[in-house]
């Protein structure tokens, strides 16, 4: 049997042609073929180009029906669409603006307008370092204005780079409608779709956005998007079953913004370049307008790239609206509570006892206050809906970690203008803004020394590194006052052991432990008054034996005449907790076993004590403890933040000094004489969690 | 670009054949006709002349500058340039010839007719009779 042309699959022009060849070389007809001048030759190269094309086409063509190798993006995306995959469209840079007008007093001279009005549209012009860009208010924006002074205030105007335009549609049932949003810039999360009977009409509904079909009726107004060719948007209605079906001659109006993404995040300096009127319908002269930023425009982004939604809508299809996984717990929990600044889900069996048929969701709010019994009550029974059978979800606080840094940057000072304290004020909102930014995804997460550094020695290019010494932090905070209590902080790292590091745990006199690793801020304790640290002091009176004394109740102008003793609490380098006041500038140790330390889990349990009051009359005690290394793993459920940072520049050019990244030696305080273990200085404020104050 | 396996070097005293490039139907037969041996070799050599860079699919370097340069104004540089770009090519992609001589001239028709005479006279490898082979360049 004659061999027959067998690489007929193959991508390469020359394999074709030989295998051509080759089967010219079993039959007797033609000899030349093998000679590039002859007629043969030229026939096989139309052949094997004829083949080589097909295949390669048919290679394409079958590449671009497949996600994972799919190289157009009108073929992703339409591939993602089956996945119900919506890629991401581009986001509008927003800023925030605070506007302050003077108004004339009306005809007669007496009183003032009630209100100012803004329109919407393209009222602001800003630039960044690159180019000019318009931003929009999406709606009208009125204020009242103050009948005394006459000024109208709007605080915290929300503006998004881009040019704000609409489109309509009439639903025409004689014909098959696609609802194209008609440009390719458009941010479709500020997208408004509303709806009118007829085109006349004034009666307006305004239809939301669905990404579920769950919970839609028949006459639900809802639309859904789809991203069709050429980076449009498709607006979708419903059928009369999943969602309210149009009817013939409605009207449809798409608002939306055309941005230019990312490129106009960074802008400062706003401009008022539209009208605003009074309630008499005056216009306002831009004179009598004052305006200031309150956010600069940040949050522009890129629309997701076609690698992105190759990667992201396999995983997204695989959430399916199901709760199986922590993080499918938490996706939806940031869904369903969008208040939520950061959401955490763990299961029960990786707490300590394990808890089993639980999952544990810790939510905290954007506020930073935690949530009410109802609000958990209502995530929990909406998330009930999605979670398995037998599985119970717990709506929980999260415990949170407070982690102070105390960083030492070196700069050349010969390389920068700034003085070593302005050059701190710019680490100090570097810090800020890292604390912050960061605040997605911190739960389960690891605060890292060196990334924390490279962010500090990215503030400034005079600076050539820096160290940082970081403490953790908790409230001692379930305690009342006059009660007694005992409490233990899980810092779920281990603590620096000053047995360790120069001392011995039998703490004889020859080696004893050189420091403290835990230390509370200042609180009065019931029974420890001044006159007991005093006998203390003398050595008078042992104080394990020592009965508190007549009750006192301090700071409220009380009968008695005994004065409360501020006390702190540390650890003695062995594990346990000392009581401790000063006297006459000599600590004393007013109750040697107020509670344990392990410094190897790192769990500090105070009490039995009963406090009587604090520094600043809440009840919060402050604790912080040093951490045994750089790296602070954070474990679920716990939300780490940045508190109080310092920071002390050393221009190594008249300084040539080095920090050590461990040294609890490294006193601002003084030592107490006659101690053998030397005190770093107590905390001096409760722990809050940082308000953040934005627009958005 | 694989190697080619040329089996006329082993096997010299075969003979060759290959389609006409007219394409016109032998009358006895019906099919379209052939040519062989020394006509082949002829047809090739006009071929390889005839045909530019890049008319080959994937395959550049196969062809000749005659054609490009048939658009240059007719001296004897040009009569120098073609002779040797003939004589390359011929030396260059067709193994079963020796060039003997290539003779470029313009006919006294030329003016009117703006052709050029191209006569090769070639020795088949294995063969001591020269070949000859004339043909009209023409702008198409």
């Amino acid at each position: 049997m004659p061999a027959i042309p067998s690489e007929l699959t193959s991508l390469d022009f020359f394999e074709i042609k030989e295998s051509i060849k080759s089967y010219l070389r079993t039959r007797a007809e033609f000899s030349d073929y093998d000679f590039e001048g002859s007629s043969a030759s030229y026939l096989i190269d139309t052949l094997a180009y004829n083949t080589y094309y097909t295949s390669f086409n048919a290679n394409m063509a079958m590449n671009e029906a497949f996600l994972e190798s799919a190289t157009v993006r009108d073929n992703i995306v339409r591939i993602a669409k089956q996945l119900n995959y919506t890629p991401k469209s581009i986001k509008a840079a927003r800023g925030c603006v605070q506007m302050v007008i003077q108004c004339a007093t009306l005809p007669g001279g007496q009183t003032y307008p009630d209100t100012v009005t803004i329109k919407k549209g393209d009222v602001f012009i800003s630039r960044n370092n690159t180019d000019t860009y318009p931003f929009c208010l999406l709606k009208d924006t009125q204020t009242s204005v103050d009948q005394n002074t006459g000024l109208a205030t709007f605080s915290k105007m929300i503006v998004y780079q881009g040019n704000l335009l609409s489109y309509h549609y009439t639903v025409d049932d004689t014909q098959k409608q696609d609802f194209v949003i008609p440009a390719e810039n458009v941010d479709t999360e500020i997208l408004t779709v509303s709806v009118k009977p007829t085109e006349q009409s004034v009666e307006v509904d305004e239809y939301s956005l669905s990404t579920n079909v769950v919970d839609l009726t028949s006459t639900s107004r809802n639309y859904f998007l789809e991203e069709t060719e050429d980076l449009r948007y498709k607006v979708i209605f419903g059928d009369g079953v999943l969602g309210r079906k149009l009817i013939d001659n409605e009207f449809i109006i798409l608002k939306y913004v055309v941005t230019s993404g990312d490129a106009a995040n960074g802008c400062t300096k706003f401009s008022f370049i539209g009208q605003a009127t009074d309630s008499s319908d005056r216009p306002i002269s831009p004179s009598s307008m004052s305006l200031g930023t309150i956010d600069s425009s940040e949050d522009g982004a890129e629309r997701e790239s076609a690698l992105s939604v190759k990667f992201r809508a396999p995983r997204s299809f695989s959430t399916q609206n199901r709760a199986v996984t922590e993080d499918d717990y938490a996706y939806i929990v940031s869904d369903l509570y969008p208040q939520a600044a950061a959401v955490t889900a763990y299961g029960g069996e990786k707490l300590n006892p394990p808890i089993y048929g639980k999952v544990y969701i810790a939510v905290r709010s954007k506020s930073g206050v935690n949530l009410n019994t109802t609000t958990k009550t209502r995530i929990k029974n909406q998330l009930l809906k999605y979670s398995m059978a037998s599985i119970e979800p717990v709506i929980v606080d999260p415990r949170i970690f407070y982690v102070v840094p105390k960083v030492y940057p070196f700069f050349n000072g010969n390389e920068t203008s700034r003085s070593a304290n302005e050059l701190g004020t710019e680490i100090l909102k570097s810090i800020d803004k890292f604390n912050t930014q960061n605040r997605d995804g911190r739960f389960g997460d690891r605060i890292e020394a060196s990334k924390f550094n490279s962010m500090v020695d990215a503030s400034d290019d005079a600076i050539s590194g820096s160290t940082t010494q970081f403490t953790m932090g908790q409230n001692l905070d379930q305690f009342t006052f006059g009660n007694i209590f005992t409490q233990c902080l899980d810092f779920g790292n281990p603590i620096t052991n000053p047995s360790d590091t120069g001392g011995n745990s039998a703490g004889d006199s020859t080696c004893p432990p050189k420091f403290s690793s835990m230390k509370s801020g200042k609180f009065y304790a019931t029974g420890y008054t001044e006159n007991l640290a005093d006998l203390v002091a003398s050595g008078e009176t042992a104080y394990e034996t020592a009965t508190p004394a007549d009750e006192v109740i301090y700071s409220s102008g009380t009968r008695t005449t005994e004065v409360l003793v501020p006390v702190n609490i540390r650890d003695d380098g062995k594990g346990n907790l000392l009581l401790v006041a000063t006297r006459n500038e000599k600590e004393v140790v007013l109750n040697a076993s107020i509670g344990t330390i392990d410094y190897g889990q790192g769990i500090v349990c105070v009490g039995p004590l009963n406090v009587a009051d604090t520094g600043d009359g809440t009840t919060r005690i402050p604790v912080v403890v040093h951490p045994t290394t750089d790296s602070i793993i954070i474990p679920p459920g716990v939300d780490p933040t940045i508190f109080n940072p310092e920071v002390y520049p050393i221009d190594f050019v008249t300084n040539p000094t080095t920090v050590s990244n461990f040294d609890p030696n490294n006193f601002s305080g003084w030592s107490y004489g006659g101690t053998p273990i030397n005190i770093i200085e107590y905390p001096v404020d409760a722990f809050t969690y940082p308000e953040v104050t934005t627009c958005f | 670009m694989p190697a080619y396996r040329f089996r006329s070097e082993k096997f010299f005293s075969r003979t060759f054949k290959d389609f006409a490039v007219s394409f016109k139907a032998n009358p006895n037969t019906k099919d379209f006709s052939t040519v062989t041996n020394d006509n082949a070799i002829k047809q090739s050599v006009r071929n390889l002349v005839l045909t530019n860079f890049g008319e080959r699919p994937f395959q550049n370097e196969i062809g000749s500058r005659v054609t490009q340069m048939l658009f240059e104004p007719f001296d004897v540089f040009l009569q120098e340039d073609l002779r040797d770009e003939i004589k390359n090519t011929i030396e260059r992609l067709e193994p079963r010839v020796e060039t003997v001589s290539v003779v470029v001239s313009a006919p006294e028709s030329s003016s009117i007719t703006n052709d050029i005479d191209v006569a090769v006279q070639y020795k088949i490898v294995g063969q001591a009779q020269v070949q000859n082979i004339e043909f009209l360049l023409e702008r198409t």
